[in-house]
């Protein structure tokens, strides 16, 4: 798939909502700085911005390339080679997070009783058949589906506005600044700097002028998402309540009366999941036909679906472990992926550029 | 016996991909693909047997702890 298939900025503008959202629709981002977990949000998202610009700023200068493109010519052979494989871990690494959180979250919320390995092996079937057809079919079906996020979250924020309790998001930083950074570093760790991930789809869109326009409007508007389901959760159930329940969002649904439609959440998570293990996992597949010159993604979705579908059930023991992992060793383990080597990139590419 | 039924079932699968490669004519892209195939199938092996072999995060955490000298 080289550079075949074409998206319209509109269908980025989805995926890159549906990616950002991702497995964050269930989870409260930043809730480790407990009542300011809604500062913690707003500092990563500033962060995340400064972070989409330097990988903005590396895409100019090389639109028609993707990241295992950028690493080759920037680095070299073999060091480029080193690591598109880290990267392509990465993804896949990511993609199988996402990928157990969905799994961790059926099995806790609405199938109790059906075996951890049948729920992803359902859910590696349906997104590798959508990464097998092509970024096409992936944009478009995010392309159907997604809105409906949107549409919904605001719904659920009105209904539940009469519920909200501003006193939980009180003492603001009674703890000081430090839990707050923390946290917000988490966040800017995940989901913003997983962005980094759009590189290798970038060089997809037909028109690369609208990238910087269709960046910040997906940008501004999942980041609301976001804000809007962290104030929500905050207000209605307090950060005591968040910090023992385990899908906090599914929680606050529940505290509307009269109303069953918690299972909208699981709904959003599938869509918003779905479509970030998608981008995982097409990159990966993309990467790994770029590395090995090879003019079509699809005769590793798979090879890569068959190690997703084991890696995700081996990986982490527990629902408690995976959360842990993702809030303590996630952020520390994604800098080298997501500020040191973009960064590094570009720094070269502006030598590179002064003297070709 | 479901050991045996995957490992057909993931033959079968790799009968798909077969014309692709072969048309390709990447010796490069077959070997990557076999490499994959293994690994996969290896860490499907690890789950369904409950092999008492720590993940790569066990790892990863290992090495993010030293770093950050714990």
């Amino acid at each position: 798939m080289y550079k075949k298939a074409q998206i319209s900025s509109t269908q980025l503008s989805i995926l890159m909502i549906g990616f950002i959202l991702g497995s964050t629709i269930i989870i409260v981002p930043g809730s480790n700085a407990m009542q300011d977990a809604w500062i913690a949000y707003l500092a990563a998202w500033i962060g995340g911005f400064l972070l989409f610009s330097c990988y903005y700023l590396l895409y100019k200068k090389f639109p028609q390339k993707t990241l295992v493109e950028i690493n080759h010519i920037l680095l070299g052979k073999w060091l480029g080679t080193i690591v598109n494989i880290l990267y392509i871990w990465y993804f896949i690494h990511l993609a199988s997070l996402v990928l157990r959180n969905f799994g961790e979250y059926t099995l806790t919320v609405t199938l109790p009783e059906t075996p951890l390995w049948f729920i992803m092996a359902c859910y590696v079937f349906v997104t590798g058949y959508s990464v097998r057809s092509g970024l096409e079919v992936t944009a478009r079906t995010a392309e159907l589906i997604i809105p409906f996020i949107f549409i919904f979250q605001v719904g659920i924020f009105l209904i539940l506005l009469p519920y909200f309790d501003i006193s939980n998001l009180k003492p603001i930083l009674a703890e000081g600044l430090q839990p707050v950074l923390m946290a917000s570093f988490s966040v800017l760790t995940f989901p913003f700097g997983e962005t980094i991930i759009l590189l290798m789809i970038l060089p997809y869109l037909h028109s690369s002028g609208s990238v910087k326009k269709t960046y910040i409007f997906s940008f501004l508007l999942a980041g609301s998402i976001l804000l809007m389901g962290i104030i929500r959760d905050l207000s209605v159930l307090g950060a005591d309540e968040i910090a023992r329940t385990l899908f906090p969002p599914h929680y606050t649904i529940q505290q509307i009366p009269d109303l069953n439609i918690d299972a909208l959440i699981g709904v959003f998570f599938f869509i918003s999941g779905g479509t970030k293990i998608c981008i995982c996992y097409l990159a990966a597949t993309i990467g790994i036909a770029q590395l090995t010159n090879s003019h079509d993604h699809r005769p590793f979705v798979i090879p890569v679906g068959i190690i997703l579908l084991g890696l995700c059930i081996w990986i982490y023991e527990s629902a408690p472990q995976m959360l842990n992992w993702a809030i303590e060793i996630w952020p520390l383990y994604s800098i080298p992926f997501q500020i040191v080597i973009p960064l590094m990139l570009l720094i070269i590419s502006f030598f590179r550029t002064k003297n070709p | 016996m479901i050991i045996v039924l995957l490992l057909i079932a993931l033959f079968l699968l790799f009968l798909v991909d077969l014309p692709i490669l072969y048309n390709s004519k990447n010796k490069l892209a077959l070997a990557v693909y076999s490499f994959l195939m293994i690994i996969g199938i290896l860490i499907v092996l690890i789950v369904a047997e409950d092999l008492a072999i720590p993940s790569p995060a066990i790892h990863i955490e290992k090495i993010v702890n030293n770093l950050r000298g714990n």
